[in-house]
């Protein structure tokens, strides 16, 4: 395996191993550009996976203290790849230009990207090959499992008709030197076979056979150099036992999921960055999105089996679009939704209605509203003043309030899942709207704008204020627009990966 | 016989037959471990009304409990926390609240929904019960599958009561 000495100042550092950081880095690799990548947690094999959900948590999950709202991080060689549901649906056109067609709505940050649905188009299409996105470039669509033919029978009654199986990075058929997938049901905690298309067992790997990248692992960064000319230097990392090591390079490109993207950000502050590394514009941490996400569940008439194959199979994209007349501005897309019965049981109250509930586990089904949630300046990552967590560093604050038009969507789209549901002849129909959702899509902290004074980074995710920082992941994101974001962010890496070789080619890098 | 727990009439009450019964039911026989044994079976009573099953035996809800009741070893405050509860109980029953009826038993619990010790123990009650295999088995859910070949050929798609889909 190939090592680079810490004073080697030609490697690129990527910061992180999952969608964004993973896919940089094998992008790079191939190009023949020399990566650095730290990551902070460990490395699981495959016999690591097993199907015990809370198992899985305690060996991938970020359990770091953090205070204010709930996310669902992951510490380990994969990120969040580990752990996702594998949709992939894409951005529209008109999500990228959310202010123009959504107008000015009060209290949002609005903007839109500096880059179009065309623009992107392209690398969407080699995001989908490289992942395997079932139903697309020639793949068939995933399998039809239970749970998604509830979802489809009920949104047809609905009048609902864009329907699909399609979208999905679990491989429906064997693929790139991975199996097809065996409807084991426990995507979400690490695919146990490797169907599921995860930087740890795709990315990673073919990065290591180039001969140009050197993956270290709980390697924990804390702080990005720079030098007088405010270009960065190097990183500085903990190893697993506690030394301090800086590794030189000649990019950083940050890819820690927004909360760990906003945190080492913010402890990169210097005299000349005193608000935090590329924060001259002042929204490093602000216009935090999180998507709209709820559940909606219910005891059917007949047995369901939701446990039983893919967690995510499909959904429904008739509500995403822009249609002002429902009463709020963009989009969401109603999806399958699988659960076991600890997640079931989160809906189940207490007392004689939690048990009734729980005991129509296998007639139940249910569905996950994602949608867009604009951005709001105050809702933030921010560090703490003065509390630490274990490891001696500030705790991440999150600070996050759903805008009106997102409580105006979740409003009309739990309506519209419970009646789905209801025209099925469900007994029992219940939703998470007591409790504000999402926690898995972490967006915008680090948004890319036109303007220096609107955002972190440029069309490039590279840092408008450093030449030689980039930032990779989901914080890059300009708005949330209503599709699940790890295909985007693949994208955006792919793109990120062809400007930071072109730009070392010229030489200005 | 006043004063109930006076070494005196503690003897009284361990010589008569009623006691006789409780110490043939309570393993070890320390005043301790004796009130611990009771605080037990009224935490189990708790967790059986949080998540009814009556299909389901004590056994696993003390299953569920014993995590919780583990770490209170450990942890003074979130023992504390448990003992005020059952405490907060007796008063709401006006009495013992184990030996109350069940009506009364629940209303007295709900009067707790707001409290640390009701949200602590519905938490910890909720997650261990709902990954217990006694439980999994009465909800007819199946559980790990990769070691059986996933449910790829055990029924991920054999639903057979939906309306027909219209062709097209």
């Amino acid at each position: 395996m190939k090592r680079f000495e810490s004073s080697d100042d030609r490697v690129v550092v990527v910061i992180g191993s999952g969608a964004g950081g993973g896919t940089l880095s094998n992008e790079l690799a191939q190009k023949g550009i020399d990566v650095v990548c730290l990551e902070a947690g460990d490395r699981l094999a495959l016999a690591d996976i097993v199907n015990d959900p809370p198992l899985m948590n305690r060996r991938m999950g970020w359990h770091d203290e953090r205070r204010g709202v709930e996310v669902y991080l992951c510490k380990t060689v994969g990120g969040t790849t580990m752990r996702w549901g594998g949709r992939s649906p894409r951005l529209l056109a008109h999500e990228f230009r959310a202010r123009t067609t959504y107008g000015a709505i009060e209290s949002t940050t609005l903007i839109d990207w500096p880059i179009t649905l065309a623009e992107l188009e392209p690398y969407y299409d080699k995001a989908e090959s490289k992942m395997g996105v079932s139903g697309t470039h020639g793949l068939p669509p995933t399998a039809p499992t239970n749970t998604f033919k509830v979802l489809a029978a009920g949104g047809r009654l609905l009048g609902y008709r864009d329907i699909t199986m399609a979208h999905i990075a679990i491989n429906p058929v064997p693929y790139d030197g991975r199996p097809a997938c065996l409807q084991i049901g426990f995507c979400t905690s690490g695919c146990a076979i490797g169907a599921k298309w995860s930087t740890l067992y795709t990315e990673i790997p073919k990065a290591e056979r180039t001969g140009h990248f050197e993956l270290r692992t709980r390697s924990m960064a804390i702080r990005i150099r720079h030098d007088a000319r405010g270009r960065v230097t190097g990183v500085v990392y903990r190893d697993a036992q506690g030394m301090l090591h800086e590794q030189r390079a000649r990019a950083v490109c940050v890819a820690g999921n927004a909360v760990e993207t906003t945190r080492l950000l913010l402890l990169s502050e210097s005299n000349r960055f005193p608000n935090g590394l590329a924060n001259s514009s002042g929204h490093l941490g602000r216009n935090y999105m999180r998507h709209v996400s709820q559940a909606v569940a219910a005891i059917l008439p007949g047995p369901v089996h939701r446990y039983r194959g893919v967690r995510a199979a499909g959904f429904i994209r008739d509500e995403h679009r822009h249609d002002p007349r429902r009463g709020f501005a963009g989009g969401y897309h109603l999806e399958v939704r699988g659960a076991t019965p600890l997640e079931f049981a989160a809906l189940a109250g207490w007392g004689s209605e939690a048990g009734r509930w729980m005991e129509g586990y296998t007639h139940s089904a249910g569905l996950g509203v994602i949608g867009e949630d604009p951005p709001q300046e105050d809702n933030r990552i921010r560090l703490h003043p003065s509390d630490t967590d274990a490891s001696g560093l500030p705790i991440p604050v999150l600070e996050y309030a759903p805008h009106p038009n997102t409580k105006a969507m979740i409003r009309h789209a739990v309506a519209q899942g419970r009646a789905l549901f209801a025209s099925l002849g469900a007994s029992d129909i219940r939703d998470d709207t007591a409790r504000p959702g999402g926690g898995c899509h972490n967006m915008g902290v680090a948004r890319m704008s036109a303007d220096p004074r609107d955002g972190v980074t440029n069309r490039w995710g590279q840092a408008h204020d450093v030449p030689n920082l980039f930032v990779s992941d989901g914080s890059v994101f300009s708005t949330s627009g209503a599709a699940n974001p790890t295909l985007t962010i693949v994208a955006l890496a792919i793109r990120q990966a062809d400007h930071i070789a072109e730009r070392m080619t010229r030489g200005d890098l | 016989m006043n004063g109930a727990f006076s070494p005196l009439s503690r003897r009284a009450f361990l010589a008569s037959a009623a006691g006789a019964a409780l110490l043939a039911a309570v393993p070890a026989c320390s005043p301790d471990t004796r009130r611990r044994e009771l605080e037990r079976r009224a935490l189990v009573r708790v967790a059986r009304l949080l998540y009814p099953h009556d299909a389901l035996d004590d056994s696993v809800y003390a299953d569920a409990l014993r995590p919780l009741l583990s770490r209170a070893d450990r942890d003074a405050a979130l023992a504390a926390d448990l003992r005020l509860g059952l405490a907060m109980l007796d008063a709401g029953a006006g009495g013992s609240w184990r030996a109350a009826s069940p009506d009364v038993q629940l209303d007295a619990l709900e009067r707790l929904e707001e409290e640390r010790f009701f949200l602590t123990l519905r938490t910890a009650v909720r997650t261990r019960l709902y990954q217990h295999p006694v439980v999994w088995t009465l909800l007819g859910y199946e559980g790990s599958s990769v070691e059986f070949g996933g449910y790829l050929h055990r029924g991920f798609d054999d639903i057979a009561w939906l309306p027909t889909e219209p062709s097209s």
